[in-house]
């Protein structure tokens, strides 16, 4: 099967601090993964460098056969765990924008996300909640055609209701398995019927990369697995 | 989609980035009115206090207004930083171009606006057809286009180079621009016949402009690399060790329990518990002030603290070193350091400001007086203002002993450049405070206006400054200690109620 997305050896330092160490991995078109593993472990790193938005030190990635740069934005919707929506603008006037920024912006995609995500277009990013900001963050992602679809927290600091909504709105967009997504989080049981696989990251290392069916044939579910990783 | 397409989605998408969404036109056009009035103010002291010719106040106000610009449009086109465009699907070096095309246009028709502001002042006062203002006013343009495209090119990358190792880039490319406006006012508006000759002005324009540019290269290979995203996007700070620590001792004594354990303050009074936390304050922030790179090796830090204010020095001389007709800004260079610190100590009260709000409620929560923390904060800040200032002195001590040995003395004396000095680091100190207190509790519509108040007593510090400490230096010192006393309790009275409605706009906002 065709390699969405290829990582090899793939190093990153900040600070003198090793934040990726030698990770390896290789995900399929069309998969589910979740990227669990607890704070600072480097989830967030992992998928910048995907997105092609942070350069890796070390190693050698693909994204759909090519390596990350800011070409690869171009077919990777990246949902960043913090800021980076336009503040100075509403939500209407946003989407008029992304419409022409984005040469994959499906405008179908777009009303549909619009409606089912309870969006007020005359709402000023600045004034959004954090739900409301994660929504339109995702509006941005999903209503593109991008291939390569990368979550970052998408449930931090979300109410339940509006966790149900986002989640709803990712499987009508992404579960049909057309496209890739990583989904890096600590919200275990939400997404846990929707993962196609898992890889557990740990001091920056992939800890452990199984598929969820493996997992549930030993008996297991992810969050239990997980304890299992985690735990000194 | 045509390449074409997306450049000018890029384009409008980072033209509607200063428009400010929820801005009516009216009070924009109140902006332009003020601006405009401000410059002319501006301009008619200026000239009024140097050389009495009608002929600079249209020129002296070009340069207010293009000061205006460079503060004003620079930061609207660094608003919100690089993070809505950088998960654009653009290639870096068309997002950074595209950016400072957006301010660079910005800023070239805000030039526009102010020489047709200078041409109708002219036009006022009969000059229209003479030929050195004109000419005068054709160099400024020139000079200014250059700067400009060094400002354009800073503020595209100025939110990836603060980001980086390379923050001092930034930081100086901002400052320098503002400088050399500083520079073209001080020479428009100096003593004698005005100068048919600006070959210089384009000189240090250009410079300027190149320096842009490989700001600009820089800030671009800072995006390529996405480091700038690791602090940028960060909420919590890093702090170092010592900080946390500062910070747990800071807790620790304020916190309501410790008084069943003996621990908690013997607070006198109201007063006492502000000043008290005035200076723990005053303490936490010391290190931010001074040690500004945090985890940076100490060399570094302390290469890039004295980096701007040697800069001035070596400026401050250099420009006065040959000068034989009086400048504005040398010609009392004691009214340049106070109109300095002032101007200064304005931008610390915004510093002061931003932190507390990137503190947010964690600071809310502290059981303290809430006057304190603002005072405190920026008494640490406006410390800031003092390695300048002694660039300025030590600036002023050379250029006096250079004039001294060469006859060229125009009144300046050593003892009146250090009274300057005293005389700004109290006026700053306290200027930085007041510019806290009002920053915090302020509309964004009123601060505008104290804005404009503020820059034009930096001109009038500029100006007349040199006189105020003439007459301090003339007078019975028992006499200067009494003004002092009054000038701080005056001080006092005036800051007590705006600490105190700043402090209950932090509390809830």
């Amino acid at each position: 099967m065709q390699a969405a997305i290829e990582c090899d050896g793939v190093g990153f330092t900040f600070a003198r601090r090793p934040i990726l160490r030698d990770v390896t991995v290789r995900i399929p078109v069309g998969e589910m993964v979740g990227l669990l593993g607890p704070n600072g472990a480097g989830k967030t790193t992992l998928l910048r460098i995907l997105a092609g938005v942070l350069a890796p030190e070390a190693g050698r990635i693909r994204v759909l056969g090519e390596p990350p740069g800011w070409r690869t934005l171009r077919h990777t919707a990246l949902l960043p765990e913090r800021g980076h929506l336009p503040g100075w603008l509403t939500i209407g006037e946003w989407i008029i924008h992304a419409r022409r920024l984005y040469p994959d912006w499906s405008e179908e995609r777009e009303r549909r996300l619009v409606d089912d995500l309870a969006l007020r277009l005359d709402r000023p990013i600045a004034r959004l909640s954090r739900g409301e900001g994660v929504r339109v963050g995702l509006l941005t992602c999903l209503a593109r055609e991008a291939p390569v679809v990368l979550l970052d927290e998408p449930f931090t600091g979300i109410d339940l209701l509006s966790r149900e909504t986002i989640a709803s709105a990712i499987v009508r967009e992404c579960g049909d398995g057309s496209r890739t997504v990583i989904v890096a989080t600590h919200d275990v049981r939400e997404f846990e019927p929707l993962f196609d696989r898992v890889l557990f990251l740990k001091d920056g290392s992939i800890a452990a990369d199984e598929t969820a069916e493996a997992i549930r044939a030993r008996g297991q579910s992810v969050a239990s697995r997980y304890r299992e990783v985690f735990s000194p | 989609m045509t390449h074409a397409d997306r450049w000018l989605a890029l384009w409008r998408f980072e033209w509607s980035r200063g428009r400010g969404g929820q801005r009516p036109w009216k009070r924009r056009l109140v902006w332009l009115l003020v601006a405009a009035g401000v410059s002319l103010a501006a301009g008619l002291t200026i000239s009024a206090s140097t050389s009495a010719s009608p002929n600079r106040v249209g020129l002296a106000s070009f340069t207010i207004w293009l000061l205006f610009g460079s503060f004003s449009l620079v930061r609207a086109g660094t608003g919100d930083g690089l993070g809505a465009t950088a998960m654009l699907p653009y290639s870096r070096f068309t997002v950074v171009c595209v950016r400072a095309a957006v301010v660079y246009a910005r800023l070239c028709g805000w030039c526009l606006l102010g020489a047709a502001l200078s041409a109708a002042i002219n036009a006022a006062y009969g000059l229209m057809r003479n030929p050195q203002v004109l000419g005068t006013l054709l160099s400024l343009l020139a000079a200014a286009a250059l700067i400009c495209m060094g400002l354009a090119c800073v503020s595209a990358v100025l939110s990836a180079l603060r980001s980086s190792a390379y923050r001092w880039m930034g930081t100086l490319g901002d400052m320098i621009g503002s400088g050399l406006i500083i520079f073209l006012c001080d020479d428009v508006a100096r003593r004698g016949p005005l100068s048919e000759m600006h070959e210089s002005w384009l000189v240090f324009a250009a410079v300027y402009a190149a320096y842009g540019v490989v700001a600009a290269a820089v800030g671009t290979r800072c995006l390529v690399r996405g480091t700038w995203l690791l602090t940028a996007g960060d909420e919590v700070e890093r702090v170092r060790p010592e900080k946390a620590e500062s910070s747990r001792r800071f807790m620790h004594r304020f916190d309501p329990n410790s008084s069943a354990r003996g621990l908690r303050p013997q607070v006198k009074s109201v007063s006492v518990n502000l000043v008290r936390t005035a200076m723990f304050i005053f303490r936490m922030g010391l290190g931010r002030v001074l040690w500004p790179g945090g985890a940076r090796p100490a060399w570094r830090a302390a290469v890039v603290l004295l980096f701007g204010p040697v800069i001035v020095f070596v400026a401050l001389v250099a420009l006065g070193w040959t000068s034989r007709d009086a400048h504005l800004l040398f010609a009392r260079l004691e009214g340049g350091m106070i109109g300095g610190a002032w101007l200064w100590t304005m931008f610390c009260g915004f510093a002061v400001a931003s932190l507390l709000e990137h503190l947010g409620d964690w600071m809310r929560g502290w059981p303290v007086r809430k006057e304190g923390v603002i005072a405190g904060f920026a008494l640490a800040e406006s410390l800031s203002t003092w390695l300048w200032l002694a660039a300025g002195v030590l600036g002023g001590v050379v250029l006096w002993a250079h004039l001294e040995l060469a006859h060229l003395t125009r009144g300046e004396d050593v003892r009146e450049v250090l009274l300057a000095g005293l005389v700004s680091v109290l006026v700053g100190t306290w200027n930085t405070v007041w510019s806290a207190a009002w920053t915090v509790c302020s509309e964004r519509g009123d601060r505008f206006a104290w804005f404009s108040f503020e820059i034009f007593l930096a001109g009038v510090w500029f100006v007349e400054g040199g006189r105020v400490v003439a007459w301090f230096d003339t007078v019975a010192w028992p006499k200067v200690a009494g003004v002092a006393v009054a000038f701080l309790a005056v001080a006092a009275m005036a800051l007590a109620p705006r600490l105190h409605a700043a402090a209950r706009r932090l509390i809830s906002p």
